[in-house]
Order: C-alpha cells, then sequence, then structure tokens
C-alpha cells in the first residue's frame, strides 16, 4: 500500500531475498518465475517486457542491499554514483541533478556532504556508505524502497541511526518501504505491517502490534520466544527451535514446518495448510494455530521445545522417512546407544 | 562425562541428517574431471604413452640401436611402418623407446620439483618474516639465471647423462612451485582453523603438513602437472642443441636434430616429422590434463 | 532470580580465588610508518570459576583481540595473564602448548573455523592426539561421546565439514573445546554467523555444558541481549578500554557509563510497543580511529555529558568501583541518568 512500511521477516534461505528480487526481475538463472503475479499499479511486473521492467527499476521501485560497499562501484565518486542513477531515467530534469546530489546526502544526513559528494566509496565507512546507497535508491523520488538486510552488516548504534532515518525517510516523502531482515527487532521499530515467510512460503501476515502480541502460527510464536530479549529476565531459559530448516529441494508433505513444530497435529503431515483469516486482518497458515495451542496443549508453560512435545504427535509411519530427509532427524544410520 | 545432557530419542539429534550425499572433495573432483572430454582424452593417451614407454624397456619391434636394420632413409612401409633414419634404424623403435627419456625426465623433474618446492614454499609462508625473505630472495635468483645456462654449465662441469639434465631442469622450475606454494600457505595459515588448531595445542609441523599442506595440495598437484610438460620440452630442446643425452641412447629431442639434415637435404622429411609429432602430442595432452585437474579441483582458479 | 540469591551468588562468587585474572594488558599492532593500532590498551580484569564474563561491544573495539590475548593465541605487548597463578605471557613453546588444554576457545565462523579436508571425528580428536590423550579405538569412542554430549548423532564422525548446516558446525567445534576438560573457554561471538533459530538452540546448549561440565566462559559478542542472557556479569569495551562492567542483572535498569546507555538505547526490542516508546541517544560522529584514539576518556568525542577540555579531554578515568560489583571508568557517572 502507498506509504506502507512493510517488514519481511525469515531466516535465511527462506526465500525472502528471493521474493524481493523477483520483484525487480532480478532474479538470476537458473532461477526462474514459474507462476503468480506481481501487481504494482495494477501492472503485472512478471509479464512486463524487459526494458519496461527496467524503466520501472530504480524509477519507481529501488533497492537497497546488505553490503553496501560491493554495491558501490569502488573507482567512482560516491556523487558521481548518486548521479548517474538519476542521469539512468528521466525522471529528475538534467540541470537540477547535481544539486539533488548533494541534497540527498544532506537529507540522508552525511556530514558535510558536498564534500562528501567528492570522495570515493572507501572513504566511507559502512553506516556512511549505507546512506549513500539510500540516497541512490531515493534519488528518483521511488514509490517503493526495498530494503534487504540494510543493518545486518552494521554496528547497532548505527544500525539505530538507520532505522531512523528510513522511518524519517517514510514519513517526510511518503515512500513505500519493504523492509527484509532476520532481526524481529529491527521490524518491531520500523514497520506497520508484517510478514513472516518460512521455507519459501508466507506463514503468517498482520498488523505490527497483532503479529507480536498475539502470534498465531507456531512458527513465529516459537520465533519470538527464542531470541534473548534485552527488557526479559535474563534467567529465563531460551525456548529454542529444534531441528533445521528443511532442505528446499526436498520439502516435507504438508506443512513445512511440521518436522520441528511442537503442537502439530495428524493432520499437518499430510496437508499443506493455506493462509486463513485468524483475527481481523491477520492471517496465518496453520491447522492448529496458538489459540488452540495455548486452550489445548499448555502452550503457556511449555518447556519441552521438541518437535511434537506439545502435541505428542509423531510422524506417521509412510511420513517418517520423508520428514528425516527433511533434516530433523537421522538416528537411522546406527544403532543408537 | 558419561551422561549426556541433551537427551536425544532418535528423533531429536540437534539437526539430524545432513542435505548432501557423503562426498568428499576429491571424489567431487573426480567427477568434474571425467566429465571434461577433452581432459580425460588426454588422460587417456597419457596413460597408453606410459604403456608404450613400458612395453617399450623389455620389447621393441627392432633394436632401436642397430645400425643398418633396414635402407638408410627407407620411407615408410614394408616391415618399418615409420620408416628408417639416417643410419639405418628402425624409427618406430627409436620413438618408443624415446619415450622413457621423455617420461622419465618429465615425472622425475616433476617430483624434485614437488618436493623442494613445497618444502620451501611451507617454510617460507608459514615462518614468514627473515624466513620468508631469504627465501624469496633465493627464489628471485634463480628466476634470474637462464635455464640453458645452467643445463649447458652443468654438461660441461659433469658431463653428458639423464641425471644432470633432470637436476639442470629442476633448477631452473622449482621456483614457481615454491611461490605458488608460499602463497597458499600464507593465505591458508591466516584461515580460522588453523588458528583452531594451534588453540587445540598442535605444534608447527601438524599444523604445516597436516593442515596447511592437505589444503593447498589442488592447486600443487596442479602445478606438478604442468612442470611435466615443460621439462620434456626442455630436455628434447637441449638434445635437439647436442646438450642432451649421450648418442646412441634415442630420444626425441636428439631424433629432431638427426632428422634436420635430411629434412633440409630434402630426401626424408619423415625422421624429423615423428619426433617432432609425438613431442607436440604429448605436450598437448599434458597440458589440457592440467587444465582438466584444475578446473576439476581448483575451481576458483580458472583461466 | 530474586536479590537475596544474587547476594549469594555474589558471595560465594567473592569467597574464592580468581580463576583468570588479567592485569593491565596491552596489544599493539604495528601498522607500518602510520604507528601502531592500539587494539586493547590496558584492559584489567578477574573471572571467577564457574562465572561467565561477557564481553561487548562495537566492531574494532578490541574485543576478538583480548580474546586471542587471554587464550594466547596472540603474544602480548605488555601486562599479565594470569591462568590459575600462572602467568601465561611469560609462557613460550612446550609450556604454553601444555596450558592449552586448560584454555579453550570456540570461534565465530563455523565454516571457516573446521578443516575442509578433515573429518568430523578427526576434527575433534586432533586436540586429545596432540596431548597424547587417545590412540586407536579409543578415539572413536571418545569422539562419538564427544559428538552425543553436543547433540550431534555420534555416527557422523566419518562426515565432512561441507557436510553439515552452521548450527551443527558450531555444535562440531563445541565438542572439539569440550575434548580436553578445559577450564575456561573464550566464545568469541560463537552464535552470531547463525540463524536466529539455531542461535537459541546453541546458548541453550552452552549453558547446559556448563553446569554439567562446570566451565568458566568468556563470551565475546556484539549482541548486547545474548551477552546479558548467558553471563553472569558484563564488559563493556570502547576503544580498546574496558568502560563498564556490571553484574547482567542490572545493566538494564541502570548504567554507570554513557557509552553503555547509547549502546542499551540502540538495541531493537522485538515489541511494537516498547519499540514506539524507545528513545534512541544518538551518538555524534563515529567511533575514532585506534590507530590515533582521542586523548583522556576515549569516548569524549561523542560523549553527551563530556566536559570538554576539563577532566574529559585530558585526565583518563580510571575504572573505579561505582557501587558494589559495578565498575565504570567516567568522570560523570552520576549524571549518567540525565542522558
Amino acid at each position: 500500500m502507498p506509504g506502507e512500511t512493510l517488514g519481511l521477516v525469515g531466516e535465511s534461505g527462506c526465500g525472502k531475498s528471493v521474493t524481493a528480487l523477483s520483484i525487480l526481475g532480478l532474479v538470476q538463472r537458473p532461477g526462474r518465475i514459474v507462476g503468480g503475479k506481481i501487481l504494482f499499479k495494477g501492472e503485472d511486473l512478471v509479464r512486463m517486457p524487459v526494458d519496461e521492467l527496467r524503466d520501472i527499476r530504480g524509477r519507481d521501485i529501488a533497492m537497497i542491499f546488505q553490503d553496501p560497499l560491493s554495491s558501490l562501484n569502488p573507482v567512482l565518486k560516491v556523487g558521481f554514483q548518486i548521479d548517474e542513477a538519476m542521469q539512468a531515467h528521466d525522471k529528475i530534469p538534467k540541470d537540477q541533478i547535481e544539486r539533488r546530489g548533494v541534497d540527498l546526502l544532506k537529507e540522508v544526513r552525511v556530514p558535510d556532504a558536498a564534500r562528501r559528494a567528492n570522495d570515493y566509496p572507501h572513504q566511507f565507512s559502512g553506516g556512511m556508505r549505507q546512506r549513500a546507497m539510500i540516497a541512490m535508491g531515493l534519488s528518483n523520488r521511488p514509490e517503493i524502497l526495498i530494503a534487504d538486510e540494510p543493518t545486518t552488516a552494521l554496528d547497532v548504534t548505527v544500525q539505530a541511526q538507520i532505522l531512523e532515518l528510513l522511518r524519517d525517510l517514510n514519513e517526510a516523502t511518503g515512500t513505500s518501504i519493504m523492509l527484509i531482515t532476520h532481526n524481529l527487532g529491527v521490524v518491531a521499530g520500523l514497520c506497520k505491517r508484517v510478514i513472516v515467510m518460512y521455507a519459501g512460503e508466507i506463514v503468517e501476515q498482520g498488523p505490527v502490534e497483532q503479529i507480536f502480541e498475539s502470534p498465531q502460527h507456531p512458527y513465529t510464536w516459537s520465533l519470538l520466544r527464542s531470541i534473548p530479549r534485552i527488557d526479559a529476565d535474563r534467567r529465563e531459559r531460551l525456548r529454542s527451535i529444534e531441528g533445521l530448516p528443511p532442505d528446499l529441494i526436498q520439502l516435507p508433505p504438508g506443512c513445512k514446518f511440521s518436522p520441528r513444530c511442537p503442537y502439530r497435529i495428524e493432520r499437518c503431515f499430510r496437508d499443506d495448510p493455506q493462509l486463513k483469516e485468524v483475527a481481523p486482518s491477520q492471517e496465518a497458515a496453520c491447522w492448529v494455530t496458538m489459540k488452540r495451542a495455548y486452550a489445548e496443549m499448555g502452550a503457556a508453560t511449555i518447556t519441552d521445545t521438541r518437535p511434537g512435545a506439545a502435541s505428542g504427535v509423531r510422524p506417521p509411519k509412510g511420513v517418517a522417512a520423508k520428514v528425516v530427509d527433511a533434516r530433523t532427524i537421522d538416528a537411522a544410520e546406527g544403532p543408537v546407544r | 562425562m558419561a551422561t549426556a545432557i541433551t537427551n536425544p530419542t532418535e528423533f531429536e539429534y540437534a539437526g539430524g541428517t545432513v542435505a548432501r550425499e557423503q562426498v568428499s572433495l576429491w571424489r567431487d573432483g573426480l567427477r568434474r574431471l571425467r566429465r571434461n572430454r577433452l581432459a580425460l582424452t588426454a588422460g587417456i593417451y597419457l596413460i597408453l604413452l606410459v604403456v608404450v614407454g613400458l612395453i617399450s624397456l623389455v620389447w621393441t619391434p627392432y633394436n632401436p640401436n642397430r645400425i643398418g636394420t633396414c635402407e638408410t632413409y627407407a620411407l615408410p612401409g614394408g616391415g618399418h611402418p615409420l620408416g628408417c633414419d639416417d643410419l639405418g634404424r628402425d624409427s618406430l623403435s627409436r620413438l618408443m623407446v624415446g619415450t622413457q627419456v621423455s617420461l622419465a625426465v618429465g615425472v622425475a623433474t616433476s617430483v624434485i620439483v614437488l618436493l623442494v618446492g613445497v618444502v620451501v614454499g611451507l617454510v617460507a609462508g608459514y615462518f614468514r618474516g627473515p624466513v620468508d625473505a631469504a627465501f624469496s630472495l633465493l627464489i628471485n635468483i634463480f628466476y634470474g639465471v637462464p635455464p640453458l645456462l645452467v643445463a649447458v654449465a652443468l654438461y660441461v662441469l659433469l658431463g653428458a647423462g639423464l641425471v644432470n639434465i633432470i637436476i639442470a631442469i629442476s633448477a631452473t622450475v622449482w621456483m614457481d612451485m615454491a611461490r605458488l606454494t608460499r602463497g597458499q600457505a600464507l593465505s591458508i595459515r591466516e584461515r580460522e582453523f588453523i588458528e583452531a588448531a594451534r588453540a587445540g595445542g598442535a605444534r608447527a609441523g601438524k599444523i604445516v603438513f597436516g593442515h596447511i599442506l592437505p589444503n593447498a595440495l589442488g592447486p600443487i598437484i596442479v602445478q606438478a602437472t604442468f612442470v611435466i610438460p615443460v621439462a620434456i620440452l626442455t630436455a628434447a630442446f637441449l638434445s635437439f642443441l647436442g646438450f642432451g643425452v649421450p648418442p646412441p641412447r634415442a630420444d626425441w629431442g636428439g631424433m629432431a636434430n638427426e632428422g634436420l639434415p635430411s629434412l633440409q637435404g630434402g630426401f626424408d622429411p619423415y625422421i624429423l616429422l615423428w619426433p617432432a609429432l609425438a613431442l607436440s602430442i604429448t605436450l598437448l595432452a599434458f597440458n589440457f590434463f592440467g587444465d582438466g585437474l584444475r578446473d576439476a579441483f581448483d575451481p576458483r582458479q580458472k583461466r | 532470580m530474586s536479590s537475596a540469591t544474587l547476594d549469594a551468588e555474589r558471595q560465594r562468587l567473592g569467597t574464592e580465588e580468581p580463576l583468570l585474572r588479567v592485569v593491565e594488558v596491552v596489544k599493539h599492532f604495528h601498522a607500518g610508518v602510520i604507528g601502531s593500532v592500539k587494539a586493547v590498551d590496558g584492559v584489567s580484569f578477574d573471572i571467577r570459576p564457574g562465572e561467565t564474563v561477557g564481553l561487548v561491544g562495537e566492531s574494532g573495539c578490541g574485543k576478538s583481540t583480548l580474546g586471542r590475548l587471554i587464550t594466547q593465541l596472540i603474544p602480548a605487548t605488555s601486562g599479565q595473564v594470569v591462568f590459575d597463578g600462572v602467568d601465561i605471557t611469560k609462557l613460550r613453546g612446550e609450556k604454553l602448548r601444555q596450558q592449552r588444554k586448560q584454555l579453550q576457545m570456540i570461534f565465530q565462523d563455523p565454516f571457516a573455523s573446521l578443516d575442509p579436508r578433515m573429518t568430523v571425528g578427526d576434527i575433534i580428536a586432533e586436540p586429545l592426539e596432540n596431548f597424547g590423550l587417545v590412540t586407536g579405538r579409543q578415539k572413536d569412542a571418545r569422539v562419538q561421546e564427544l559428538l552425543r554430549v553436543v547433540g550431534l548423532n555420534p555416527y557422523f564422525n566419518n562426515r565432512y565439514p561441507h557436510e553439515f548446516s552452521g548450527g551443527q558446525r558450531q555444535r562440531i567445534g563445541i565438542a572439539r573445546s569440550l575434548g580436553l576438560n578445559p577450564k575456561l573457554i573464550v566464545c568469541d561471538e560463537p552464535v552470531s554467523a547463525l540463524d536466529v533459530s539455531i542461535q537459541a538452540q546453541i546458548i541453550n546448549l552452552l549453558e547446559d555444558l556448563q553446569r554439567e561440565f562446570k566451565l568458566t566462559y568468556i563470551f565475546i559478542a556484539h549482541d548486547l541481549s545474548v551477552v546479558r542472557h548467558i553471563s553472569n556479569r558484563v564488559m563493556v569495551m570502547y576503544l580498546g578500554k574496558i568502560v563498564e562492567i556490571s553484574p547482567s542483572q542490572e545493566l538494564y535498569d541502570s548504567q554507570e557509563h554513557p557509552y553503555t546507555k547509547a549502546l542499551l538505547s540502540a538495541i531493537p526490542v522485538p515489541n511494537p510497543r516498547v519499540e514506539s516508546q524507545r528513545r534512541l541517544i544518538e551518538l555524534s560522529g563515529e567511533i575514532p580511529s585506534p590507530l590515533n584514539p582521542p586523548s583522556g576518556c576515549r569516548f569524549h568525542t561523542r560523549c553527551p555529558i563530556a566536559k570538554v577540555p576539563t577532566p574529559c579531554a585530558d585526565t583518563e578515568p580510571p575504572l573505579e568501583q561505582k557501587a558494589p560489583g559495578r565498575f565504570a571508568a567516567c568522570h560523570f557517572s552520576e549524571r549518567v541518568r540525565t542522558v
């Protein structure tokens, strides 16, 4: 939605970056978009010809990446690279480009912007480089800014500054921001709406307060409880999610989270749940949902987080082998004890 | 320490299975090598070459050194498929025996270079500092010496002979191997598993030969493969110039030398053609095979 | 934990001799003509048996260097590291090697810290073989026991590291460090390279192992939430100096150094309500170069409460006790509240 801040959360390999790259048609071979639509102002970006998409890229939808050093050309001045981004599209009048380049650096709070525009990327610190990247991303006044792990490589104090900058830019310019991250704290601070991904699928989405306060998918719920929090009692043992994310080449049948889920039921191994509304404007893809897990399986007091621990459900015989392949288990190779 | 803390039932080992099938890095490389047609063909040719060399030790169609086996300058045909040379010796027999010299020079040089270069490179790269500076100086001095000069000097000092040729060639090509190994050692010693090994109480010898060497082995073996054709070519060149294996022993360089006048005289191009052809194909084969090895075991270092 | 048990804990810790005493340790790296990088510049602290001490700071603050000084993987420029009564900075050669049995390390990068050419069994057995602790058939049995202890399938001992995921590799690294039955393990960012859902597994495992084997940890990380969770005490580093040492229970509620306060204010909390209330203490400028650190208090160039030039820019504040168990290096720690 225009002006929105959307968080896309998931672990590495869950497909969140690929989702973003798909939007811009940047998925590299052998990757391929096999189906579905990506609608931008009513137009389907998947079917759009390459050169039209190129126009949209950078002009209407801009993207910034985790590692600003490798996204900037080391032998060109930072200011020149920002100007170049504007020259690639005709959105900004030519005579204004150079002044706007410096203004942009000021806007992203690079101190002494006029002088720094003549510096090379290696003369910038990590945080300043990311600011320069944001300036470049904003140069054509895009409607959507996709930020892929923009603060992961940065120190926490610098991260806080970049997030504050993004928040202010969103409020001042109305640019929509799609933030891709594995850090739930970052999402809580910046985003209004959040999408949680697991193994290439959306498992839950909704307004940020609702998702953080009453997550309905066991994955979201577990993820929130597995991270140590600076404001919590430190003695509490972390509730880890056991097992590993599945190998995307060999996905388990049914719900992709079932091999790790403490609340799974038999059905989870059979049918893949679709997203459905679990609360106003909140959707989750789960046969159980946390409401039921609290009511029937004692989720409030669970300490054993091993797969199936709360529900007592083991994978059915025929499926067990496939669930094993989904990297939760393996003891079939030798006698245990 | 008998009790395990986590009490995994069959279903709860952390992370459980591993995604990929169990393949060692070597087996993975061999598979890649087998898919490379050119390298595979080259490899088969080289195996055949070795077989021919071995056979020639015990059997050749004719005695390669007997003069007058047939008519001088006999063209290919009859009982002599490759013809005869200026002294009436059977060319095929000589060509087969010549394989011995080429392979011996190639392999022996490669082994010497491997030993000297790897040890020098590992020591220089691991200990760095003054040790490295001293060895680097030595390497640079050797680079400055023209190979031919060393060979001729050794010929003058020690006389003709296969061993001297091998020593001369080794002395002029070991530096590349030392440099490569040194570079590998320098970068591998900075990797975290080396630090982990030190933290685990590993001694220097264990770190150098147990960790650095195995991780540098891919490029080292590839480099050793490339030493072989260089040595063969140099040896043949020396023989061609008359500083090589003393006659009457057959070797490809010497045969080419003997064939030159007959080509210039215009009566028998074949005497020169056969050793030249054998030499070219062998050099190509070693290079293709080396390239294949590099692509298979050292994918990052592609041309 | 109630305050009564906290006191008891403190008393228990207070009565024991320190396992590790670091005294004015300095490490300068030569950087050619431009001078030397003062990575660690006069650091002192004690660690008692059974304790977990966290070490946090931003990149370049010297925390990893300090970890390597404690394990003597790099020699100190000056100062002492007294482990179990022995100054290990004076040890060389075989004596230092013998000392490594007591002092182990877990590394940050689970992909780089395991030799890719060795099987998991050989990796775990290597320290044991270095000290002649296992032979022949014993080796497999011991390796399998260690694998089981860290929650891995014991029959994985013939596999190669590249077949494992990051979390599993980190478990292998932990098994390797446990084999020698060390007293102290320096954990250098052991979870920062791992996925969120895997981090908790490793943290829980480290806590379990500590209880089981009476281990003492130094836990180095840039993530203050993780450090505070696992540690009894937290040490905060800035530009090669320790600026604050505090029991982790008390750290979130009050700080004695403005840098600690700024660091805490920057940590995103996974709770939108808390986040909307959060007030970021923005530090001016960037971290100065450790080649040429600021005079006096190193933090004064970015400090919101510094009095420049006197005393902050000309006198270096010592690390002093400000309250029971709480130390800070600040001239105005009583004013940190007002930041």
